[in-house]
């Protein structure tokens, strides 16, 4: 079974393939295609190809590789919708692009077996495609799921996400080894402002409402308490909270899902009845990375916040807030 | 939850643990690929669409209903052996949470069958509304009717969110009611810091006098946009002095449970 009878009858799915599947199947029919691999890049919806060629000695080439070629594969094939391509000989180290024998026009790529075959000396050529892989074809291939309702049980909110490969036969029997990687989810913890309100000690709730009816009569002081409340909570933003952060979040399996970036953001507030601006945290972006390799056909995981921990970066940055105002004797 | 015993050749069975109604469902059975069977059957219950099988060759799909529940799949037509799963979703909004159960059997020779149970929790958000007896009046003694909290409490797992609330049934006959949309700036006392200072909300509107009740009921979704009702509240409206009733209704669930506001005043 080859790749494109697996995927036989869809149109997209043999457009995306059929130029690389005449130049895979030219070089099976050789012989000389000793190892293909293939790499999905998720995110991005790109797929790498990559072909370890067996040339053999050169003296031996125009009796035994000509021969048993395509006479078509010995001139110039193009592939469209390439990103990149790129090749070396194996032990010689020559670059296939400053030979000529590939090279990469807008996103038409050409590749020069007959070249090849005269120009590098090394016996084994590494060749790289790197093209687009319609997104519709990606995601025949590859399901995700993450969950859209987080669940909580006491203090620690828990997501789940699952990754499963269909068509495995077309990965463990096309390929030497096939890869997904860049699958990356996005988790937001959207940050109510009541839980803010919640991690402010009455006193200074107190002392918030009387500076903003102060606010209403010109007060000067108040506007300045006002501000050190908003430069404070800025500081949530700041790269060091990023760690703090980070404590708060565990995935599992641990050595499979990978935090790629913590994005912590703030949003435009308004201080209750008098409408006066005031910035808060509002959210927490979080990426995650995880691969998958073809042999595993599934992959499930769990991420979990503790919430306790991030209430805790709150109530550390409410008592600088409120150390800051009384150092300044604003209140 | 997947409490059979597994036979000792199944390597995993895996389903996602809870979904919200109409959200993808993720399920597989991983076996010693040398194990030899006839043909599984995947099984499941109304209201489940199986949309999508991983690892058999598509044909099955031409020749089953997705929505049938069942599907026959001949052991040729496992794509590698050893792994079979499916994608589903559950296109019912059920009246409570519930489990919803995915029966993977296999069938072999011999006609000896042994069976691979999934179960997943289907959750959603469930508003109720708690608090007896409410009361909108206003007498000559006591015109100014007084307020009335509802509590609302959230007793399922989904978060609920956009909350709105609407009259389904008005009884009076010298009675108008009816629900209009309001716009008021918030209160320092009951909240420090809100997105807009303007308030969004709805409130109640009663013309004339008389004897009489409206059932009042929340709106709501989930975070997939599903929506729901809550069962709706009966309150009873008594008005002797004619005037203007307005009954201003502040909602919105917060955490697990909210007190609902109802504050009548004469316009």
């Amino acid at each position: 079974m080859n790749l494109a009878q697996n995927l036989s009858g869809s149109s997209l799915i043999e457009n995306c393939i059929r130029e690389l599947w005449d130049i895979v199947k030219g070089l099976l029919d050789a012989k000389i295609l000793v190892h293909q691999g293939a790499t999905v890049y998720y995110q991005e919806s790109e797929i790498e190809y990559q072909m370890h060629i067996n040339l053999g000695p050169s003296y031996s080439r125009a009796s035994v590789i000509e021969k048993k070629i395509h006479s078509y594969m010995l001139r110039t094939v193009c592939i469209r919708d390439v990103i990149d391509v790129w090749g070396f000989g194996i032990i010689r180290n020559e670059n296939l692009k400053e030979l000529g024998i590939i090279q990469l026009e807008k996103d038409v790529a050409t590749i020069s077996f007959g070249e090849m075959l005269r120009k590098v000396e090394s016996e084994l050529v590494v060749l790289t495609i790197r093209k687009k892989l319609p997104v519709e074809l990606r995601d025949k291939l590859i399901t995700i799921h993450f969950s859209k309702n987080a669940r909580v049980i006491d203090d620690v909110k828990e997501t789940y996400f699952e990754v499963a490969l269909d068509y495995a036969n077309l990965w463990l029997t096309s390929f030497n080894s096939f890869n997904v990687k860049n699958i990356i989810f996005n988790l937001n913890l959207e940050i109510p402002e009541e839980s803010i309100e919640y991690c402010i000690p009455e006193p200074l709730k107190k002392e918030i409402r009387m500076a903003a009816r102060a606010i209403l009569n010109g007060s000067r002081k108040a506007v300045n308490f006002l501000n050190i409340i908003s430069k404070g909570f800025l500081t949530f933003e700041k790269e060091e909270m990023v760690n703090a952060l980070q404590r708060m979040i565990h995935v599992e399996p641990p050595d499979r899902v990978e935090i790629v970036n913590i994005i912590p953001r703030m949003e435009a507030y308004e201080i209750a009845e008098i409408g006066y601006p005031i910035t808060l945290p509002g959210r927490v972006t979080t990426h995650f990375r995880t691969n998958i390799d073809a042999r595993e056909v599934t992959l499930r995981g769990k991420i979990i916040l503790d919430l306790n921990i991030f209430r805790q970066i709150i109530r550390d940055i409410v008592n600088k807030i409120e150390g800051e105002a009384r150092r300044l004797k604003i209140i | 939850m997947n409490s059979t015993t597994l036979p000792s050749w199944i390597l995993e069975r895996y389903i996602s643990p809870w979904v919200l109604p109409k959200e993808k469902i993720i399920g597989w059975v991983k076996w010693q690929p040398h194990v030899k069977f006839n043909h599984l059957i995947i099984r499941t219950e109304a209201d489940v669409e199986l949309y999508r099988l991983l690892n058999v060759n598509e044909r099955i799909f031409n020749t089953h209903q997705p929505s049938s529940g069942l599907f026959k799949i001949t052991s040729d037509d496992i794509q590698v052996k050893g792994f079979v799963g499916f994608e589903a979703c559950y296109n019912a909004i059920p009246e409570s949470e519930r489990e919803l159960g995915f029966v993977i059997e296999f069938v072999f020779d011999d006609q000896r069958r042994e069976e691979v149970e999934l179960v997943t929790e289907v959750i959603r958000p469930i508003i109720s509304i708690k608090q007896a007896t409410r009361e909108i009046a206003s007498t000559k003694e006591k015109p100014s009717p007084e307020v009335i909290n509802i509590l609302l409490e959230n007793v399922g797992r989904g978060d609920g969110r956009d909350l709105s609330s609407y009259i389904e049934t008005v009884k009076g006959k010298d009675l108008q009611i009816r629900i209009e949309p309001f716009e008021e700036p918030y209160d320092l006392e009951q909240r420090l810091f809100v997105k807009s200072n303007k308030m969004v909300g709805s409130k109640i509107i009663i013309n004339g006098v008389g004897y009489g009740m409206i059932q009042l009921g929340f709106e709501y979704k989930d975070r997939i946009g599903n929506h729901y009702k809550t069962p709706v509240t009966e309150i009873i409206v008594n008005i002797e002095e004619g005037k203007r009733i307005e009954v201003p209704i502040r909602s919105g669930i917060k955490g697990a449970g909210s007190v609902l506001s109802l504050e009548p005043i004469l316009a």
